[in-house]
């Protein structure tokens, strides 16, 4: 019973009706992380500073001598930022994390509050500093309004090489299993690292764990299982120093090298390319729709009134964690075998000139992608997993966006010219891509789906997106 | 999650706290145990929920009478059961 799971939660201090499951616990990107970072680039006396908006994965020179320095600072008026500490640091870049109050998560004003005085202090250090990607968390407790960074310095550049560096965190993968089990763990290690494998980055591996726990013995299974799998993988498993969290989060910082160039060339995106996902995408829903059945009856009625046994609803559960908890490395190998060396002329006819994760957002990557691109696309067609599911999720609003999934499937945008040899080499990997749609125009940032993208969200709200009738 | 009944005669179920898609659940089961016209408040400080829970009210029929910002960051949302 998920009572049973939920008490054996309850008895390390856990609330589990706190944790959303995957990804769906980031604060709000386009009302108020985005703005806020637009505002604090304003505001910030060191102009030495570098705060890039928006972005999968940081990536800087690689160095042989690379070291990650981790520090977990109070946010607010209240901050204990040490400026001395980050002058001896010296570091280049950093990756982020800011676990916000929920009362704060949605106001842009009350966020740039919050991160201000962390970034002012940071600045009085007086530091030459890039900062990477970074992400923000809800939490349901004030007191645990936290931001964790990881410094990184890198020493004797390679000019060969580059260095991607990415964090991403969860709270869980699935509620309804024990909270040490290996899963919730690989699933969030493997969250992480997607942001890497989908620029094709999957040389030199290391990882810093990011466990948030209170129960010592807890972090220290699910270290262990990060040290099993970093032999499966073959990645470094950096020693970092840990912090006590009531609230469970899961995650890593991720680093690692490529020679290719990273598939981030917006401008080189033009009308007649193709839109081709990985595989089918939406991997939350089956896992929301599991543990609402267990604890509601009438969920679980309405959902075997659909045809769906709740045998059968458990089985796609089991399925989902899986495909969560599997790492995509063969599919940085693909994205990799499309990417030009570095020094190399990027030729859009050879390789892939945009690559993104489509985990969390789900449907709305597409948006993300014209936006960036300031093109229109046209998606004919959106393969999900479980879309009876995920209808069902959107339909009783269980989740607002029913397409959003963890450890997800990559969008590419792919020249005419390769995009079959990219579709095999997928197949021959093991995944099920799609060609989904194509770039019709530039100069206009649109998106038109069609119709049936309606059945998966409550409510599409995003001005870029147009759905045929 | 426990709903308890106000000197006024209306119900409180306080959601503070939790995430997706707890609050839609649990407002839905304490609705069930409602009679037909009687009023239940919700408090909620989980921003997405204001937009969950008063669409899976309404598409269950019941009425919602009032969305209010009680402190900052946090909601009630009045609704009668139908």
């Amino acid at each position: 019973m998920v009572e049973d799971v939920f008490k054996e939660y309850g008895e390390i201090g856990i609330n589990s009706l706190e944790l959303a499951c995957g990804c769906a616990v980031k604060v709000d990107l386009e009302n108020v992380v985005y703005p806020a970072i637009r505002e604090l680039r304003h505001r910030l006396p060191n102009k030495r500073f570098d705060i890039p908006s928006k972005r999968d994965a940081e990536i800087v020179a690689a160095g042989r001598k690379v070291e990650v320095h981790r520090r977990v600072y109070k946010l607010g008026f209240e901050t204990d930022v040490d400026p001395n500490d980050i002058r001896s640091i010296n570091p280049q870049t950093c990756v982020a994390v800011f676990q916000v109050f929920q009362r704060y998560a949605g106001s842009r004003e009350k966020f740039t509050e919050l991160l201000e005085p962390v970034y002012k202090r940071i600045s009085e250090s007086g530091a030459s500093l890039r900062f990477g990607k970074g992400h923000s968390i809800v939490t349901t407790s004030p007191e645990e309004s936290i931001a964790i960074f990881d410094f990184i310095t890198v020493r004797e550049p390679i000019t060969s090489k580059l260095l991607a560096i990415n964090n991403d965190t969860v709270n869980i993968i699935d509620p309804t299993i024990g909270v040490g089990d290996r899963r919730q763990v690989i699933g969030a290690l493997c969250n992480a690292l997607n942001d890497l494998f989908v620029m094709g980055v999957h040389e030199e591996l290391r990882v810093a764990p990011l466990i948030g726990v209170l129960d010592p013995s807890l972090r220290g299974k699910m270290i262990w299982h990060a040290r099993n799998f970093s032999r499966e993988l073959d990645f470094e498993l950096l020693d970092v120093p840990q912090f006590n969290s009531r609230r469970l989060f899961i995650g890593a910082t991720v680093l690692g090298t490529t020679d290719r160039q990273p598939p981030t060339r917006e401008e080189l995106v033009k009308p007649g390319m193709n839109v081709v996902v990985t595989r089918p995408f939406g991997e939350l829903s089956p896992i929301t729709v599991y543990v609402s059945s267990l604890l509601d009856n009438e969920v679980a009625s309405e959902v075997e009134s659909k045809g769906i046994p709740l045998s059968e609803l458990k089985c796609m559960k089991e399925k989902a964690v899986e495909i969560i908890s599997s790492h995509n490395l063969r599919a940085a190998k693909v994205v990799s075998k499309y990417l030009p060396k570095i020094g190399e002329k990027f030729n859009v006819e050879e390789h892939i000139p945009l690559a993104s994760d489509i985990s969390g957002p789900g449907i709305y990557i597409f948006a993300e992608i014209a936006d960036r691109t300031n093109t229109s696309i046209e998606v004919s067609e959106v393969p999900l997993l479980f879309p009876e599911v995920s209808e069902y999720a959107a339909e009783r609003f269980l989740m607002a966006n029913a397409t959003a999934g963890t450890n997800g499937a990559f969008c590419l945008i792919t020249h005419e010219n390769i995009t079959e040899d990219v579709v095999k080499d997928f197949k021959r990997a093991g995944y099920s891509p799609h060609i989904i749609g194509k770039v019709k125009e530039a100069g206009l940032a649109k998106v038109r789906m069609p119709k049936e993208v309606l059945k998966y969200v409550t409510n599409i709200a995003n001005p870029i997106i147009e759905v045929n009738d | 999650m426990n709903v308890r009944r106000l000197p006024n005669g209306e119900y409180l179920l306080d959601l503070r706290g939790t995430v997706c898609p707890y609050p839609v659940l649990y407002t839905r089961k304490a609705l069930e145990n409602l009679k037909g016209g009687e009023v239940l408040q919700v408090i909620l400080d989980n921003p997405p929920s204001l937009e969950t829970v008063p669409a899976s009210v309404k598409a269950l029929g019941h009425d919602i009478l009032e969305v209010r910002e009680v402190e900052p960051a946090v909601w009630a949302i009045k609704i009668r059961r139908r």
